[in-house]
């Protein structure tokens, strides 16, 4: 049975079978393909068995034992999706946390991948995401969670070999640690209350080695109350260490024991004073002293510090963003100020982008002051529906999901208002848009995809699914196999950009609005749809796809209607895995080549992109030595940084005036063109190419 | 929805234009110690350069007059609103090729085209063997450009105010009966492309060492960028060749390098030697010296 009659046939189950009646027979068909071969079908019955809730719980608690770890993280995504009604399931998702089978099954050269981890990985961070969603009924797993806090578990895990420069960088135990944290803050007080050790494990965690695992363990004592007192000697000394976003949470948590804080008032202030270019911690840090004390504090002004040294001709370029990522350092060891002044400073770039959402701890976004300061144009990326966003939202201390996605629109549109149409930018997305494959996906776990008797049909099913909330399922797909980086589940309950803009009235009209994909052909249809949108985003190199024949679309499309487009050089390889340091040691690290880069990054100066994006260069083009325990304060530029920096000096020094792409010959297509099925190409491992919106997704 | 012929028509005219785009290199035969050499072929030589924008039907005309060629592909229907727009085009200059298999049945008797259109019938081919189905086009003021081995017009061409309209018969310029996965871009329409490209391409390329380049042109306010890419993993030389409007000295300099480029101007064309190593590429800018004109 292939993957969409396995759909067909789920989506009979479900219809007749309400949670109240549904029986071993109906559930049969179901469970069946959860432990099958087939891993489409797989994650398809997992989260139609999330949507029969309290009934299938039994069947997924034998799953979370099946010897296949495919088995066991569908099981754990059916349970994560169904939330408080898995209750039942917490002794073995506990058990699972201590998952460890690596040994046996062994993984490939390139594993431990930056999403998915090794198999254990895996299991154990689909198994805490699940705890995570059931809530406070979670309770009876503290234990375990605390265990895997302090790290006792990892001895289990197959870590890279001395050497393995690519295994160390994508290696990610550390996760496991902090996702331990992650839980013990949705589970709040009650936690402390019932396990005395909690408030102690968290308050040594302060001190773990990786920042992601102090940050969690700072945001769950905040979330603590009163029972935080016990945390108090270990939050002072937070305050002084050496990471500023190590300093920034912990001062929030002070928060946690409201007017019981008040004696540690002045080393908030101190604290304060040490957290630069940054003014939006400093803003809240202010915020939580005043929650504290009942007053304003007096401090230091916001520091200023120019960083720009000599003006750079390409500061004050209009024409051509070369961009760089230094907020969010995906190697998240480097401190983010000194990360962004060896930015600054290299000569790499006239524009950063800022992805406030799509990370998994707050990256402060930059003030307008701040980017005035570098002289740096901006390009933000950011999409109300992202499933990072319910995490960040409770991490910042908003309300509601809603005020959340206001307060970040609010400090782009500001942006846009100081800087000017022309540098600021502001993307809603791209991946989501065009994986014709996740185009299918329906919420209650089944496969059907849209069928087209006509182009037309493929448009207006395209239209409906970029200004809609309806490509939010695309993530649902996502959610089920990438959990190191969904886990918190694909649906935020939150709209979709687009809508999100129109309920709130809000008026974009201060910056350049961008949608975009990883297919360049439906640029056209993007702008016919989307005439509020000045340009559009090509995520391209991931696949392979060729960069001469998408530009020919993007820039007949652009000079069509009169926009731009931004060409975003991924640096993840279909044959070189995730992106790495460049060399190191003579040895290639992972990644797009430093050679295929440079011809990338220059040929979309020269082919006309008004933006060349370098993605994720905060974990490429810098790093710190011995990694990861090196001084964070001392980022060393990569082979891949110094690349970077020979491509600015060619676009802004050696050739300054590109003129303009001649192009004199028009394809002239039929504007509902790219709708129609392709085949797959003779590609290694059934990878599919991204020119055309149906090749992908479905590998 | 399955693939229509349109749509096989636009894949194989890609493979035509970027031969090997989007393809991996053959791990077998790559150098293990090269992680180049196994990346997919995101940027490859351009048999006519890199010289097309695509445009939908839906563009307006001062648009398309930006443009000194267009051609049709794929699955678009020149019905009478676009053909109107397409021959006001073409009066004012424009050089239009279409394929007979793209005219909606309401445009065909337009003269226009110069020709009657026949029955669609099968080609033997130009020789090699490769049939294909042909729509007869009977010229009536037309010229035929391009022949079968029977000596049928394959593509004719009509003058029209200030610019051509060229009528291919080839239905969708592809082998084979009817269009499929085994389709192939007919190889003497890619040759009668190159000649018709030509005239508005102002540079030329001659490879004496390494695999065939990428070409790019700019334009200048004076002058030109000549962009040569080498994706291979072997040395680059040849020859380039741009022409060039005017009189007197010129400059050549190669951008990356910041080198001053020796040069000879002919007979309208600047010749120089190129030289790019393996997995890069070399701009040359190219401009009239002091006291030249370009």
């Amino acid at each position: 049975m292939n993957g969409y009659c396995m759909g067909a046939t789920m989506l009979a189950a479900i219809t007749c079978c309400c949670a109240a009646c549904a029986g071993n027979s109906q559930m049969e068909p179901l469970v069946a393909a959860l432990r099958g071969q087939d891993d489409g079908a797989r994650w398809r019955a997992s989260i139609a068995l999330g949507h029969l809730g309290k009934p299938a719980v039994p069947a997924l608690v034998e799953a979370l034992r099946d010897p296949d770890y495919k088995v066991r993280i569908a099981a754990a995504n059916a349970i994560r999706d169904m939330g408080s009604k898995g209750a039942e399931s917490v002794p073995i998702l506990a058990e699972n946390l201590s998952y460890s089978r690596d040994r046996e099954l062994g993984y490939g050269a390139k594993e431990p991948s930056l999403y998915a981890g090794s198999p254990s990985m895996q299991v154990r961070w689909c198994a805490v995401a699940a705890l995570g969603h059931i809530g406070p009924k979670a309770l009876p797993a503290v234990p375990a969670l605390l265990a895997m806090l302090r790290g006792e578990y990892e001895s289990g895990l197959v870590g890279p070999k001395p050497g393995d420069v690519y295994g160390q960088k994508h290696w990610r135990a550390f996760e496991l640690r902090g996702a331990a944290a992650w839980v013990l803050q949705k589970l709040g007080p009650g936690a402390a209350a019932e396990y005395p050790h909690v408030i102690p494990a968290l308050a040594a965690a302060l001190k773990d080695p990786a920042r992601m695992v102090r940050l969690n363990a700072a945001a769950a004592l905040r979330k603590m109350g009163p029972a935080a007192q016990g945390a108090v000697p270990a939050l002072l000394e937070a305050l002084k260490h050496e990471d500023q976003y190590t300093r920034i949470y912990a001062a929030l948590a002070f928060t946690a024991l409201g007017k019981q804080a008040a004696p540690y008032v002045p080393q908030l202030i101190q604290c304060h004073n040490t957290v630069h270019l940054d003014s939006l911690s400093r803003k809240r840090i202010r915020r939580a002293v005043f929650d504290i004390s009942g007053e304003w504090p007096k401090v230091e002004p916001d520091s200023k510090p120019s960083l720009r040294g000599n003006e750079w001709a390409a500061l004050g370029r209009r024409d051509f963003l070369l961009v760089v990522q230094p907020f969010g350092d995906s190697s998240l060891v480097i401190d983010p100020d000194k990360l962004i002044e060896a930015f600054v400073t290299a000569r790499m770039a006239n524009a950063m982008t800022c992805w406030p959402d799509h990370t998994w701890y707050n990256t402060p976004p930059p003030t307008a002051d701040q980017m005035k300061q570098w002289g740096m144009a901006i390009v933000w990326y950011f999409f109300t529906e992202d499933i990072f966003n319910p995490k960040l939202e409770r991490d910042w201390g908003f309300a509601t999901l809603d005020e959340y996605n206001l307060a970040l629109t609010e400090r782009i549109l500001e942006m846009g208002r100081a800087l000017g149409k022309r540098r600021c930018l502001w993307s809603v997305g791209h991946e989501q848009m065009d994986a014709v494959g996740q185009w299918a996906n329906q919420p209650d776990g089944s496969n059907r995809p849209p069928v087209f008797e006509a182009k037309m049909e493929g448009y207006e099913f395209y239209r409906r699914w970029i200004t809609t909330s309806l490509h939010k399922r695309h993530w649902l797909e996502y959610g089920s196999t990438r959990p190191g980086k969904f886990y918190d589940g694909w649906n935020t309950a939150g709209k979709a950009t687009w809508e999100f803009l129109a309920d709130h009235k809000i008026d974009t009209s201060p910056v350049t609005m961008m949608s975009g994909g990883v297919s360049p052909v439906l640029a056209h249809a993007s702008f016919d749809i989307l005439p509020q949108i000045g340009a559009y985003w090509w995520e391209c190199q991931i696949d392979g796809a060729s960069l001469q024949i998408g530009s020919a679309y993007l820039r007949g499309a652009s000079r069509q209607y009169g926009k731009q487009w931004l060409l975003d050089a991924s640096p993840w390889s279909p044959v070189h895995g995730g992106p790495g340091w460049g060399f190191v040691d003579g040895k290639w690290s992972g990644g797009v080549t430093d050679a295929m880069q440079l011809r990338t990054w220059v040929y979309g100066y020269l082919a006309g992109a008004s933006a060349v994006l370098e993605e994720s260069s905060g974990g490429t083009h810098f790093r710190i030595e011995p990694y990861p325990h090196g001084p964070s304060d001392r980022p060393i530029m990569t082979s891949v940084g110094r690349t970077a920096q020979a491509a600015a000096r060619f676009c802004f020094d050696l050739c300054p005036d590109r003129g303009q792409p001649y192009n004199p010959v028009a394809v002239l297509l039929e504007h509902a063109h790219g709708f129609e099925s392709r085949p797959p190409h003779q590609l290694p491992a059934g990878r599919r190419l991204g020119l055309y919106a149906d090749e992908r997704g479905r590998a | 929805m399955p693939m229509s012929e349109g749509e096989h028509e636009i894949e194989q005219f890609w493979y035509a234009a970027f031969p090997g785009h989007s393809s991996f290199p053959d791990p077998g035969k790559a150098d293990p110690d090269d992680p180049c050499a196994i990346e997919p072929l995101i940027l490859t030589e351009s048999a006519f350069g890199d010289c097309f924008d695509v445009l939908t039907d839906k563009c307006p005309l001062e648009v398309l007059r930006r443009y000194p060629r267009v051609i049709t592909l794929g699955g678009i229907v020149v019905d009478k609103a676009l053909l109107a727009k397409l021959l006001a085009y073409v009066t004012a200059g424009g050089e239009l090729v279409v394929n007979a298999a793209h005219l909606h049945d309401s445009v065909l008797t337009n003269p226009a085209f110069g020709c009657r259109f026949g029955n669609l019938v099968e080609s033997e081919g130009f020789g090699d063997g490769a049939k294909f189905s042909l729509r007869v086009l009977e010229p009536n003021g037309a010229r035929a450009v391009l022949t079968d081995a029977a000596g049928r017009p394959v593509i004719v061409v009509n003058q029209l105010g200030k610019g051509r309209i060229y009528v291919v018969g080839a239905r969708h310029n592809l082998s084979g009966t009817g269009a499929s996965g085994k389709s192939r871009w007919l190889a003497p329409i890619t040759e009668f492309l190159k000649r018709w490209i030509e005239p508005v391409w102002a540079v030329r390329v001659t490879t004496q060492n390494g695999a065939a380049p990428q070409v790019m042109l700019n334009k200048l306010a004076k002058g030109w960028l000549v962009t040569i890419g080498n994706h291979a993993g072997r040395h680059w030389k040849g020859m380039i060749a741009l022409r060039l409007a005017g009189a007197g000295p010129v400059t050549v300099e190669e951008k990356w390098e910041q080198k001053a480029i020796a040069s000879v101007r002919q007979a309208g064309v600047v010749s120089w030697k190129g030289e790019v190593p393996q997995y890069s590429f070399r701009v040359y800018r190219v401009a009239a010296a002091e006291g030249g004109t370009d």
